[in-house]
């Protein structure tokens, strides 16, 4: 017969351990609050659901120390080739810390739920939210399942750190829903055997990746990951996604030599900032809350960045016992101060870039490839492509 | 479990209601489009990574540990998720 499982209670109830969550979960543990992480995997980190290629410059901002057991390579750069397969470099001392590692996500994701643990946060695996409970309107705990054993956890504040495919925001009634042109479906392979340059993260526009890009990141002794994402609303048909990934793999010798170690799939959001991400006792982060770049897809950074914030506000609400949505809502207002900005002006880059053909595409990268930007803005390129090439930036004008 | 988000179902079901509409207008075979087509996901491809749990806009698809699940009730087979999935694990019909 199957042990029942106890009713919890806690402060802070971070549901997904993934970086954002622990992220969240060591900041509010650092502020002296009772902090509870639940997984509802039986591992933190794997499967990795993630191309791997993070920026470094905002590591030491949230308290990640750099450290050699998930950091794969250090890349010099990255190459953007165009379709015809022009390329152009950004190399790290153009782009100021743009550029960073190639990391192993089961390992770091690991090594950031070690630094919540450390700062006093407990940690559940196997354990996954079912539903939300309520009391007058407001959200006061989780309807939880260990081992498949049903039982409530209560916490002042909790936080929605369960990614993607997050319910904790629905349950609660904030609007997450997605437009097909603002998701991209992923698929990646690691690959050993292949010929790749250690010193480069490669990116591949057009029409080999509607609407996304193939990549290709270093992980060090002739393994890459070999990626793609494609916009949803220019899907057609079932597995479209590994179709235009082997064929593109297939067409580049360098990688079709290659042998699949690992396959990871999963969706990305490239959607404008969420206009609300707290409600009374809920806030969310990272993926859940659709933070990831709408250009680039990366979502690590801007995760832990909103996670600090989160933890920071959460303890400090739970500590004064007002946990409404106004209270919670200086997250909002501290997340959007950093972050907003560059959400809001890189989607409406990638809703201009998902519609260019491949022709253009190559003037933009011919137009760069022999010009050395001193910093890596979407000004500077704009710049550069209309001394060459004005009838494209025409278009961009709104964005001058 | 499975609640309504602030989405739009109503959308969907004029799309719906739009294509057979025009699959009359247009001679096609009428194709019911509701709850009578079976949706399915198979287990051999699906790699449990969440992107249609994440892209339906009625929130009726589960991720339960390694398989996902449809809530019968809820979904009207607009077909989102058989879009979306990168490895083509689900189908309708």
């Amino acid at each position: 017969m199957a042990s029942t499982v106890e009713d919890m209670k806690c402060d802070i109830l971070v549901v997904g351990a993934g970086p954002s969550g622990s992220m969240t979960a060591k900041w509010a543990a650092k502020e002296g609050a009772d902090v509870l992480l639940i997984e509802k995997r039986q591992e933190i980190g794997s499967p990795v659901r993630c191309g791997e290629g993070i920026s470094k410059a905002w590591l030491r901002d949230v308290g990640i120390t750099p450290s050699s057991r998930w950091i794969n390579v250090e890349v010099e750069g990255a190459r953007i080739y165009s379709p015809s397969e022009k390329v152009m470099e950004i190399n790290e001392k153009h782009a100021g810390n743009e550029v960073g590692y190639v990391v192993e996500r089961d390992a770091f994701d690991k090594a950031l739920a070690i630094d919540a643990a450390n700062a006093g946060a407990n940690i559940l695996l196997k354990t996954h939210a079912v539903d939300v409970l309520r009391e007058n309107g407001a959200v006061v705990g989780v309807k939880a399942r260990q081992f498949g054993q049903p039982f409530e956890i209560r916490a002042k504040v909790v936080v929605g750190a369960d990614g993607f495919e997050s319910q904790i925001g629905r349950w609660a009634g904030i609007p997450t829903n997605l437009q097909l042109r603002d998701m991209d479906s992923c698929l990646q392979y690691r690959m050993t055997n292949v010929d790749c340059d250690p010193r480069y993260c490669d990116f591949y526009l057009g029409k080999v990746a509607p609407g996304g890009y193939v990549w290709v990141f270093p992980k060090g002794e002739g393994i890459a990951n070999v990626g793609i994402g494609v916009q949803v609303s220019q899907l057609r048909d079932p597995a479209d996604v590994r179709r235009y990934l082997d064929r593109w793999i297939e067409k580049h010798p360098a990688y079709a030599k290659g042998k699949k170690i690992d396959m990871v799939a999963g969706g990305v959001s490239i959607s404008p900032p969420l206009k609300q991400t707290v409600a009374d006792g809920v806030m969310l982060v990272g993926d859940a809350a659709r933070m990831i770049d709408p250009l680039t897809g990366g979502g690590i950074a801007n995760g832990c960045i909103a996670g600090k914030i989160c933890g920071e506000v959460a303890a400090r609400a739970a500590r004064s016992g007002d946990t409404s949505k106004s209270a919670l809502l200086e997250y909002d207002r501290r997340w959007r101060a950093v972050l907003e900005e560059k959400l809001l002006r890189n989607w409406i880059a990638k809703e201009k870039l998902v519609t260019l053909p491949d022709e253009v595409f190559d003037k933009i990268i011919d137009a760069l490839s022999g010009v050395q930007l001193e910093k890596l803005s979407v000004l500077n390129i704009l710049k550069a492509v209309k001394a060459k090439y004005p009838e494209v930036t025409k278009e961009f004008e709104n964005l001058l | 479990m499975r609640v309504l988000p602030p989405g739009r179902p109503r959308c969907i079901a004029r799309d719906v209601k739009v294509k057979c509409e025009n699959d009359e207008k247009e001679g096609r075979p009428p194709v019911v489009r509701k709850k009578d087509l079976p949706i399915y996901s198979s287990g051999q491809i699906c790699v449990s990574c969440g992107a249609c749990v994440g892209i339906c806009p009625l929130n009726c698809i589960y991720l339960d540990e390694w398989r996902i699940g449809f809530d019968e009730d809820v979904c009207t087979r607009c077909g989102i998720c058989v879009r979306a999935c990168p490895v083509g694990a689900i189908s309708i019909g």
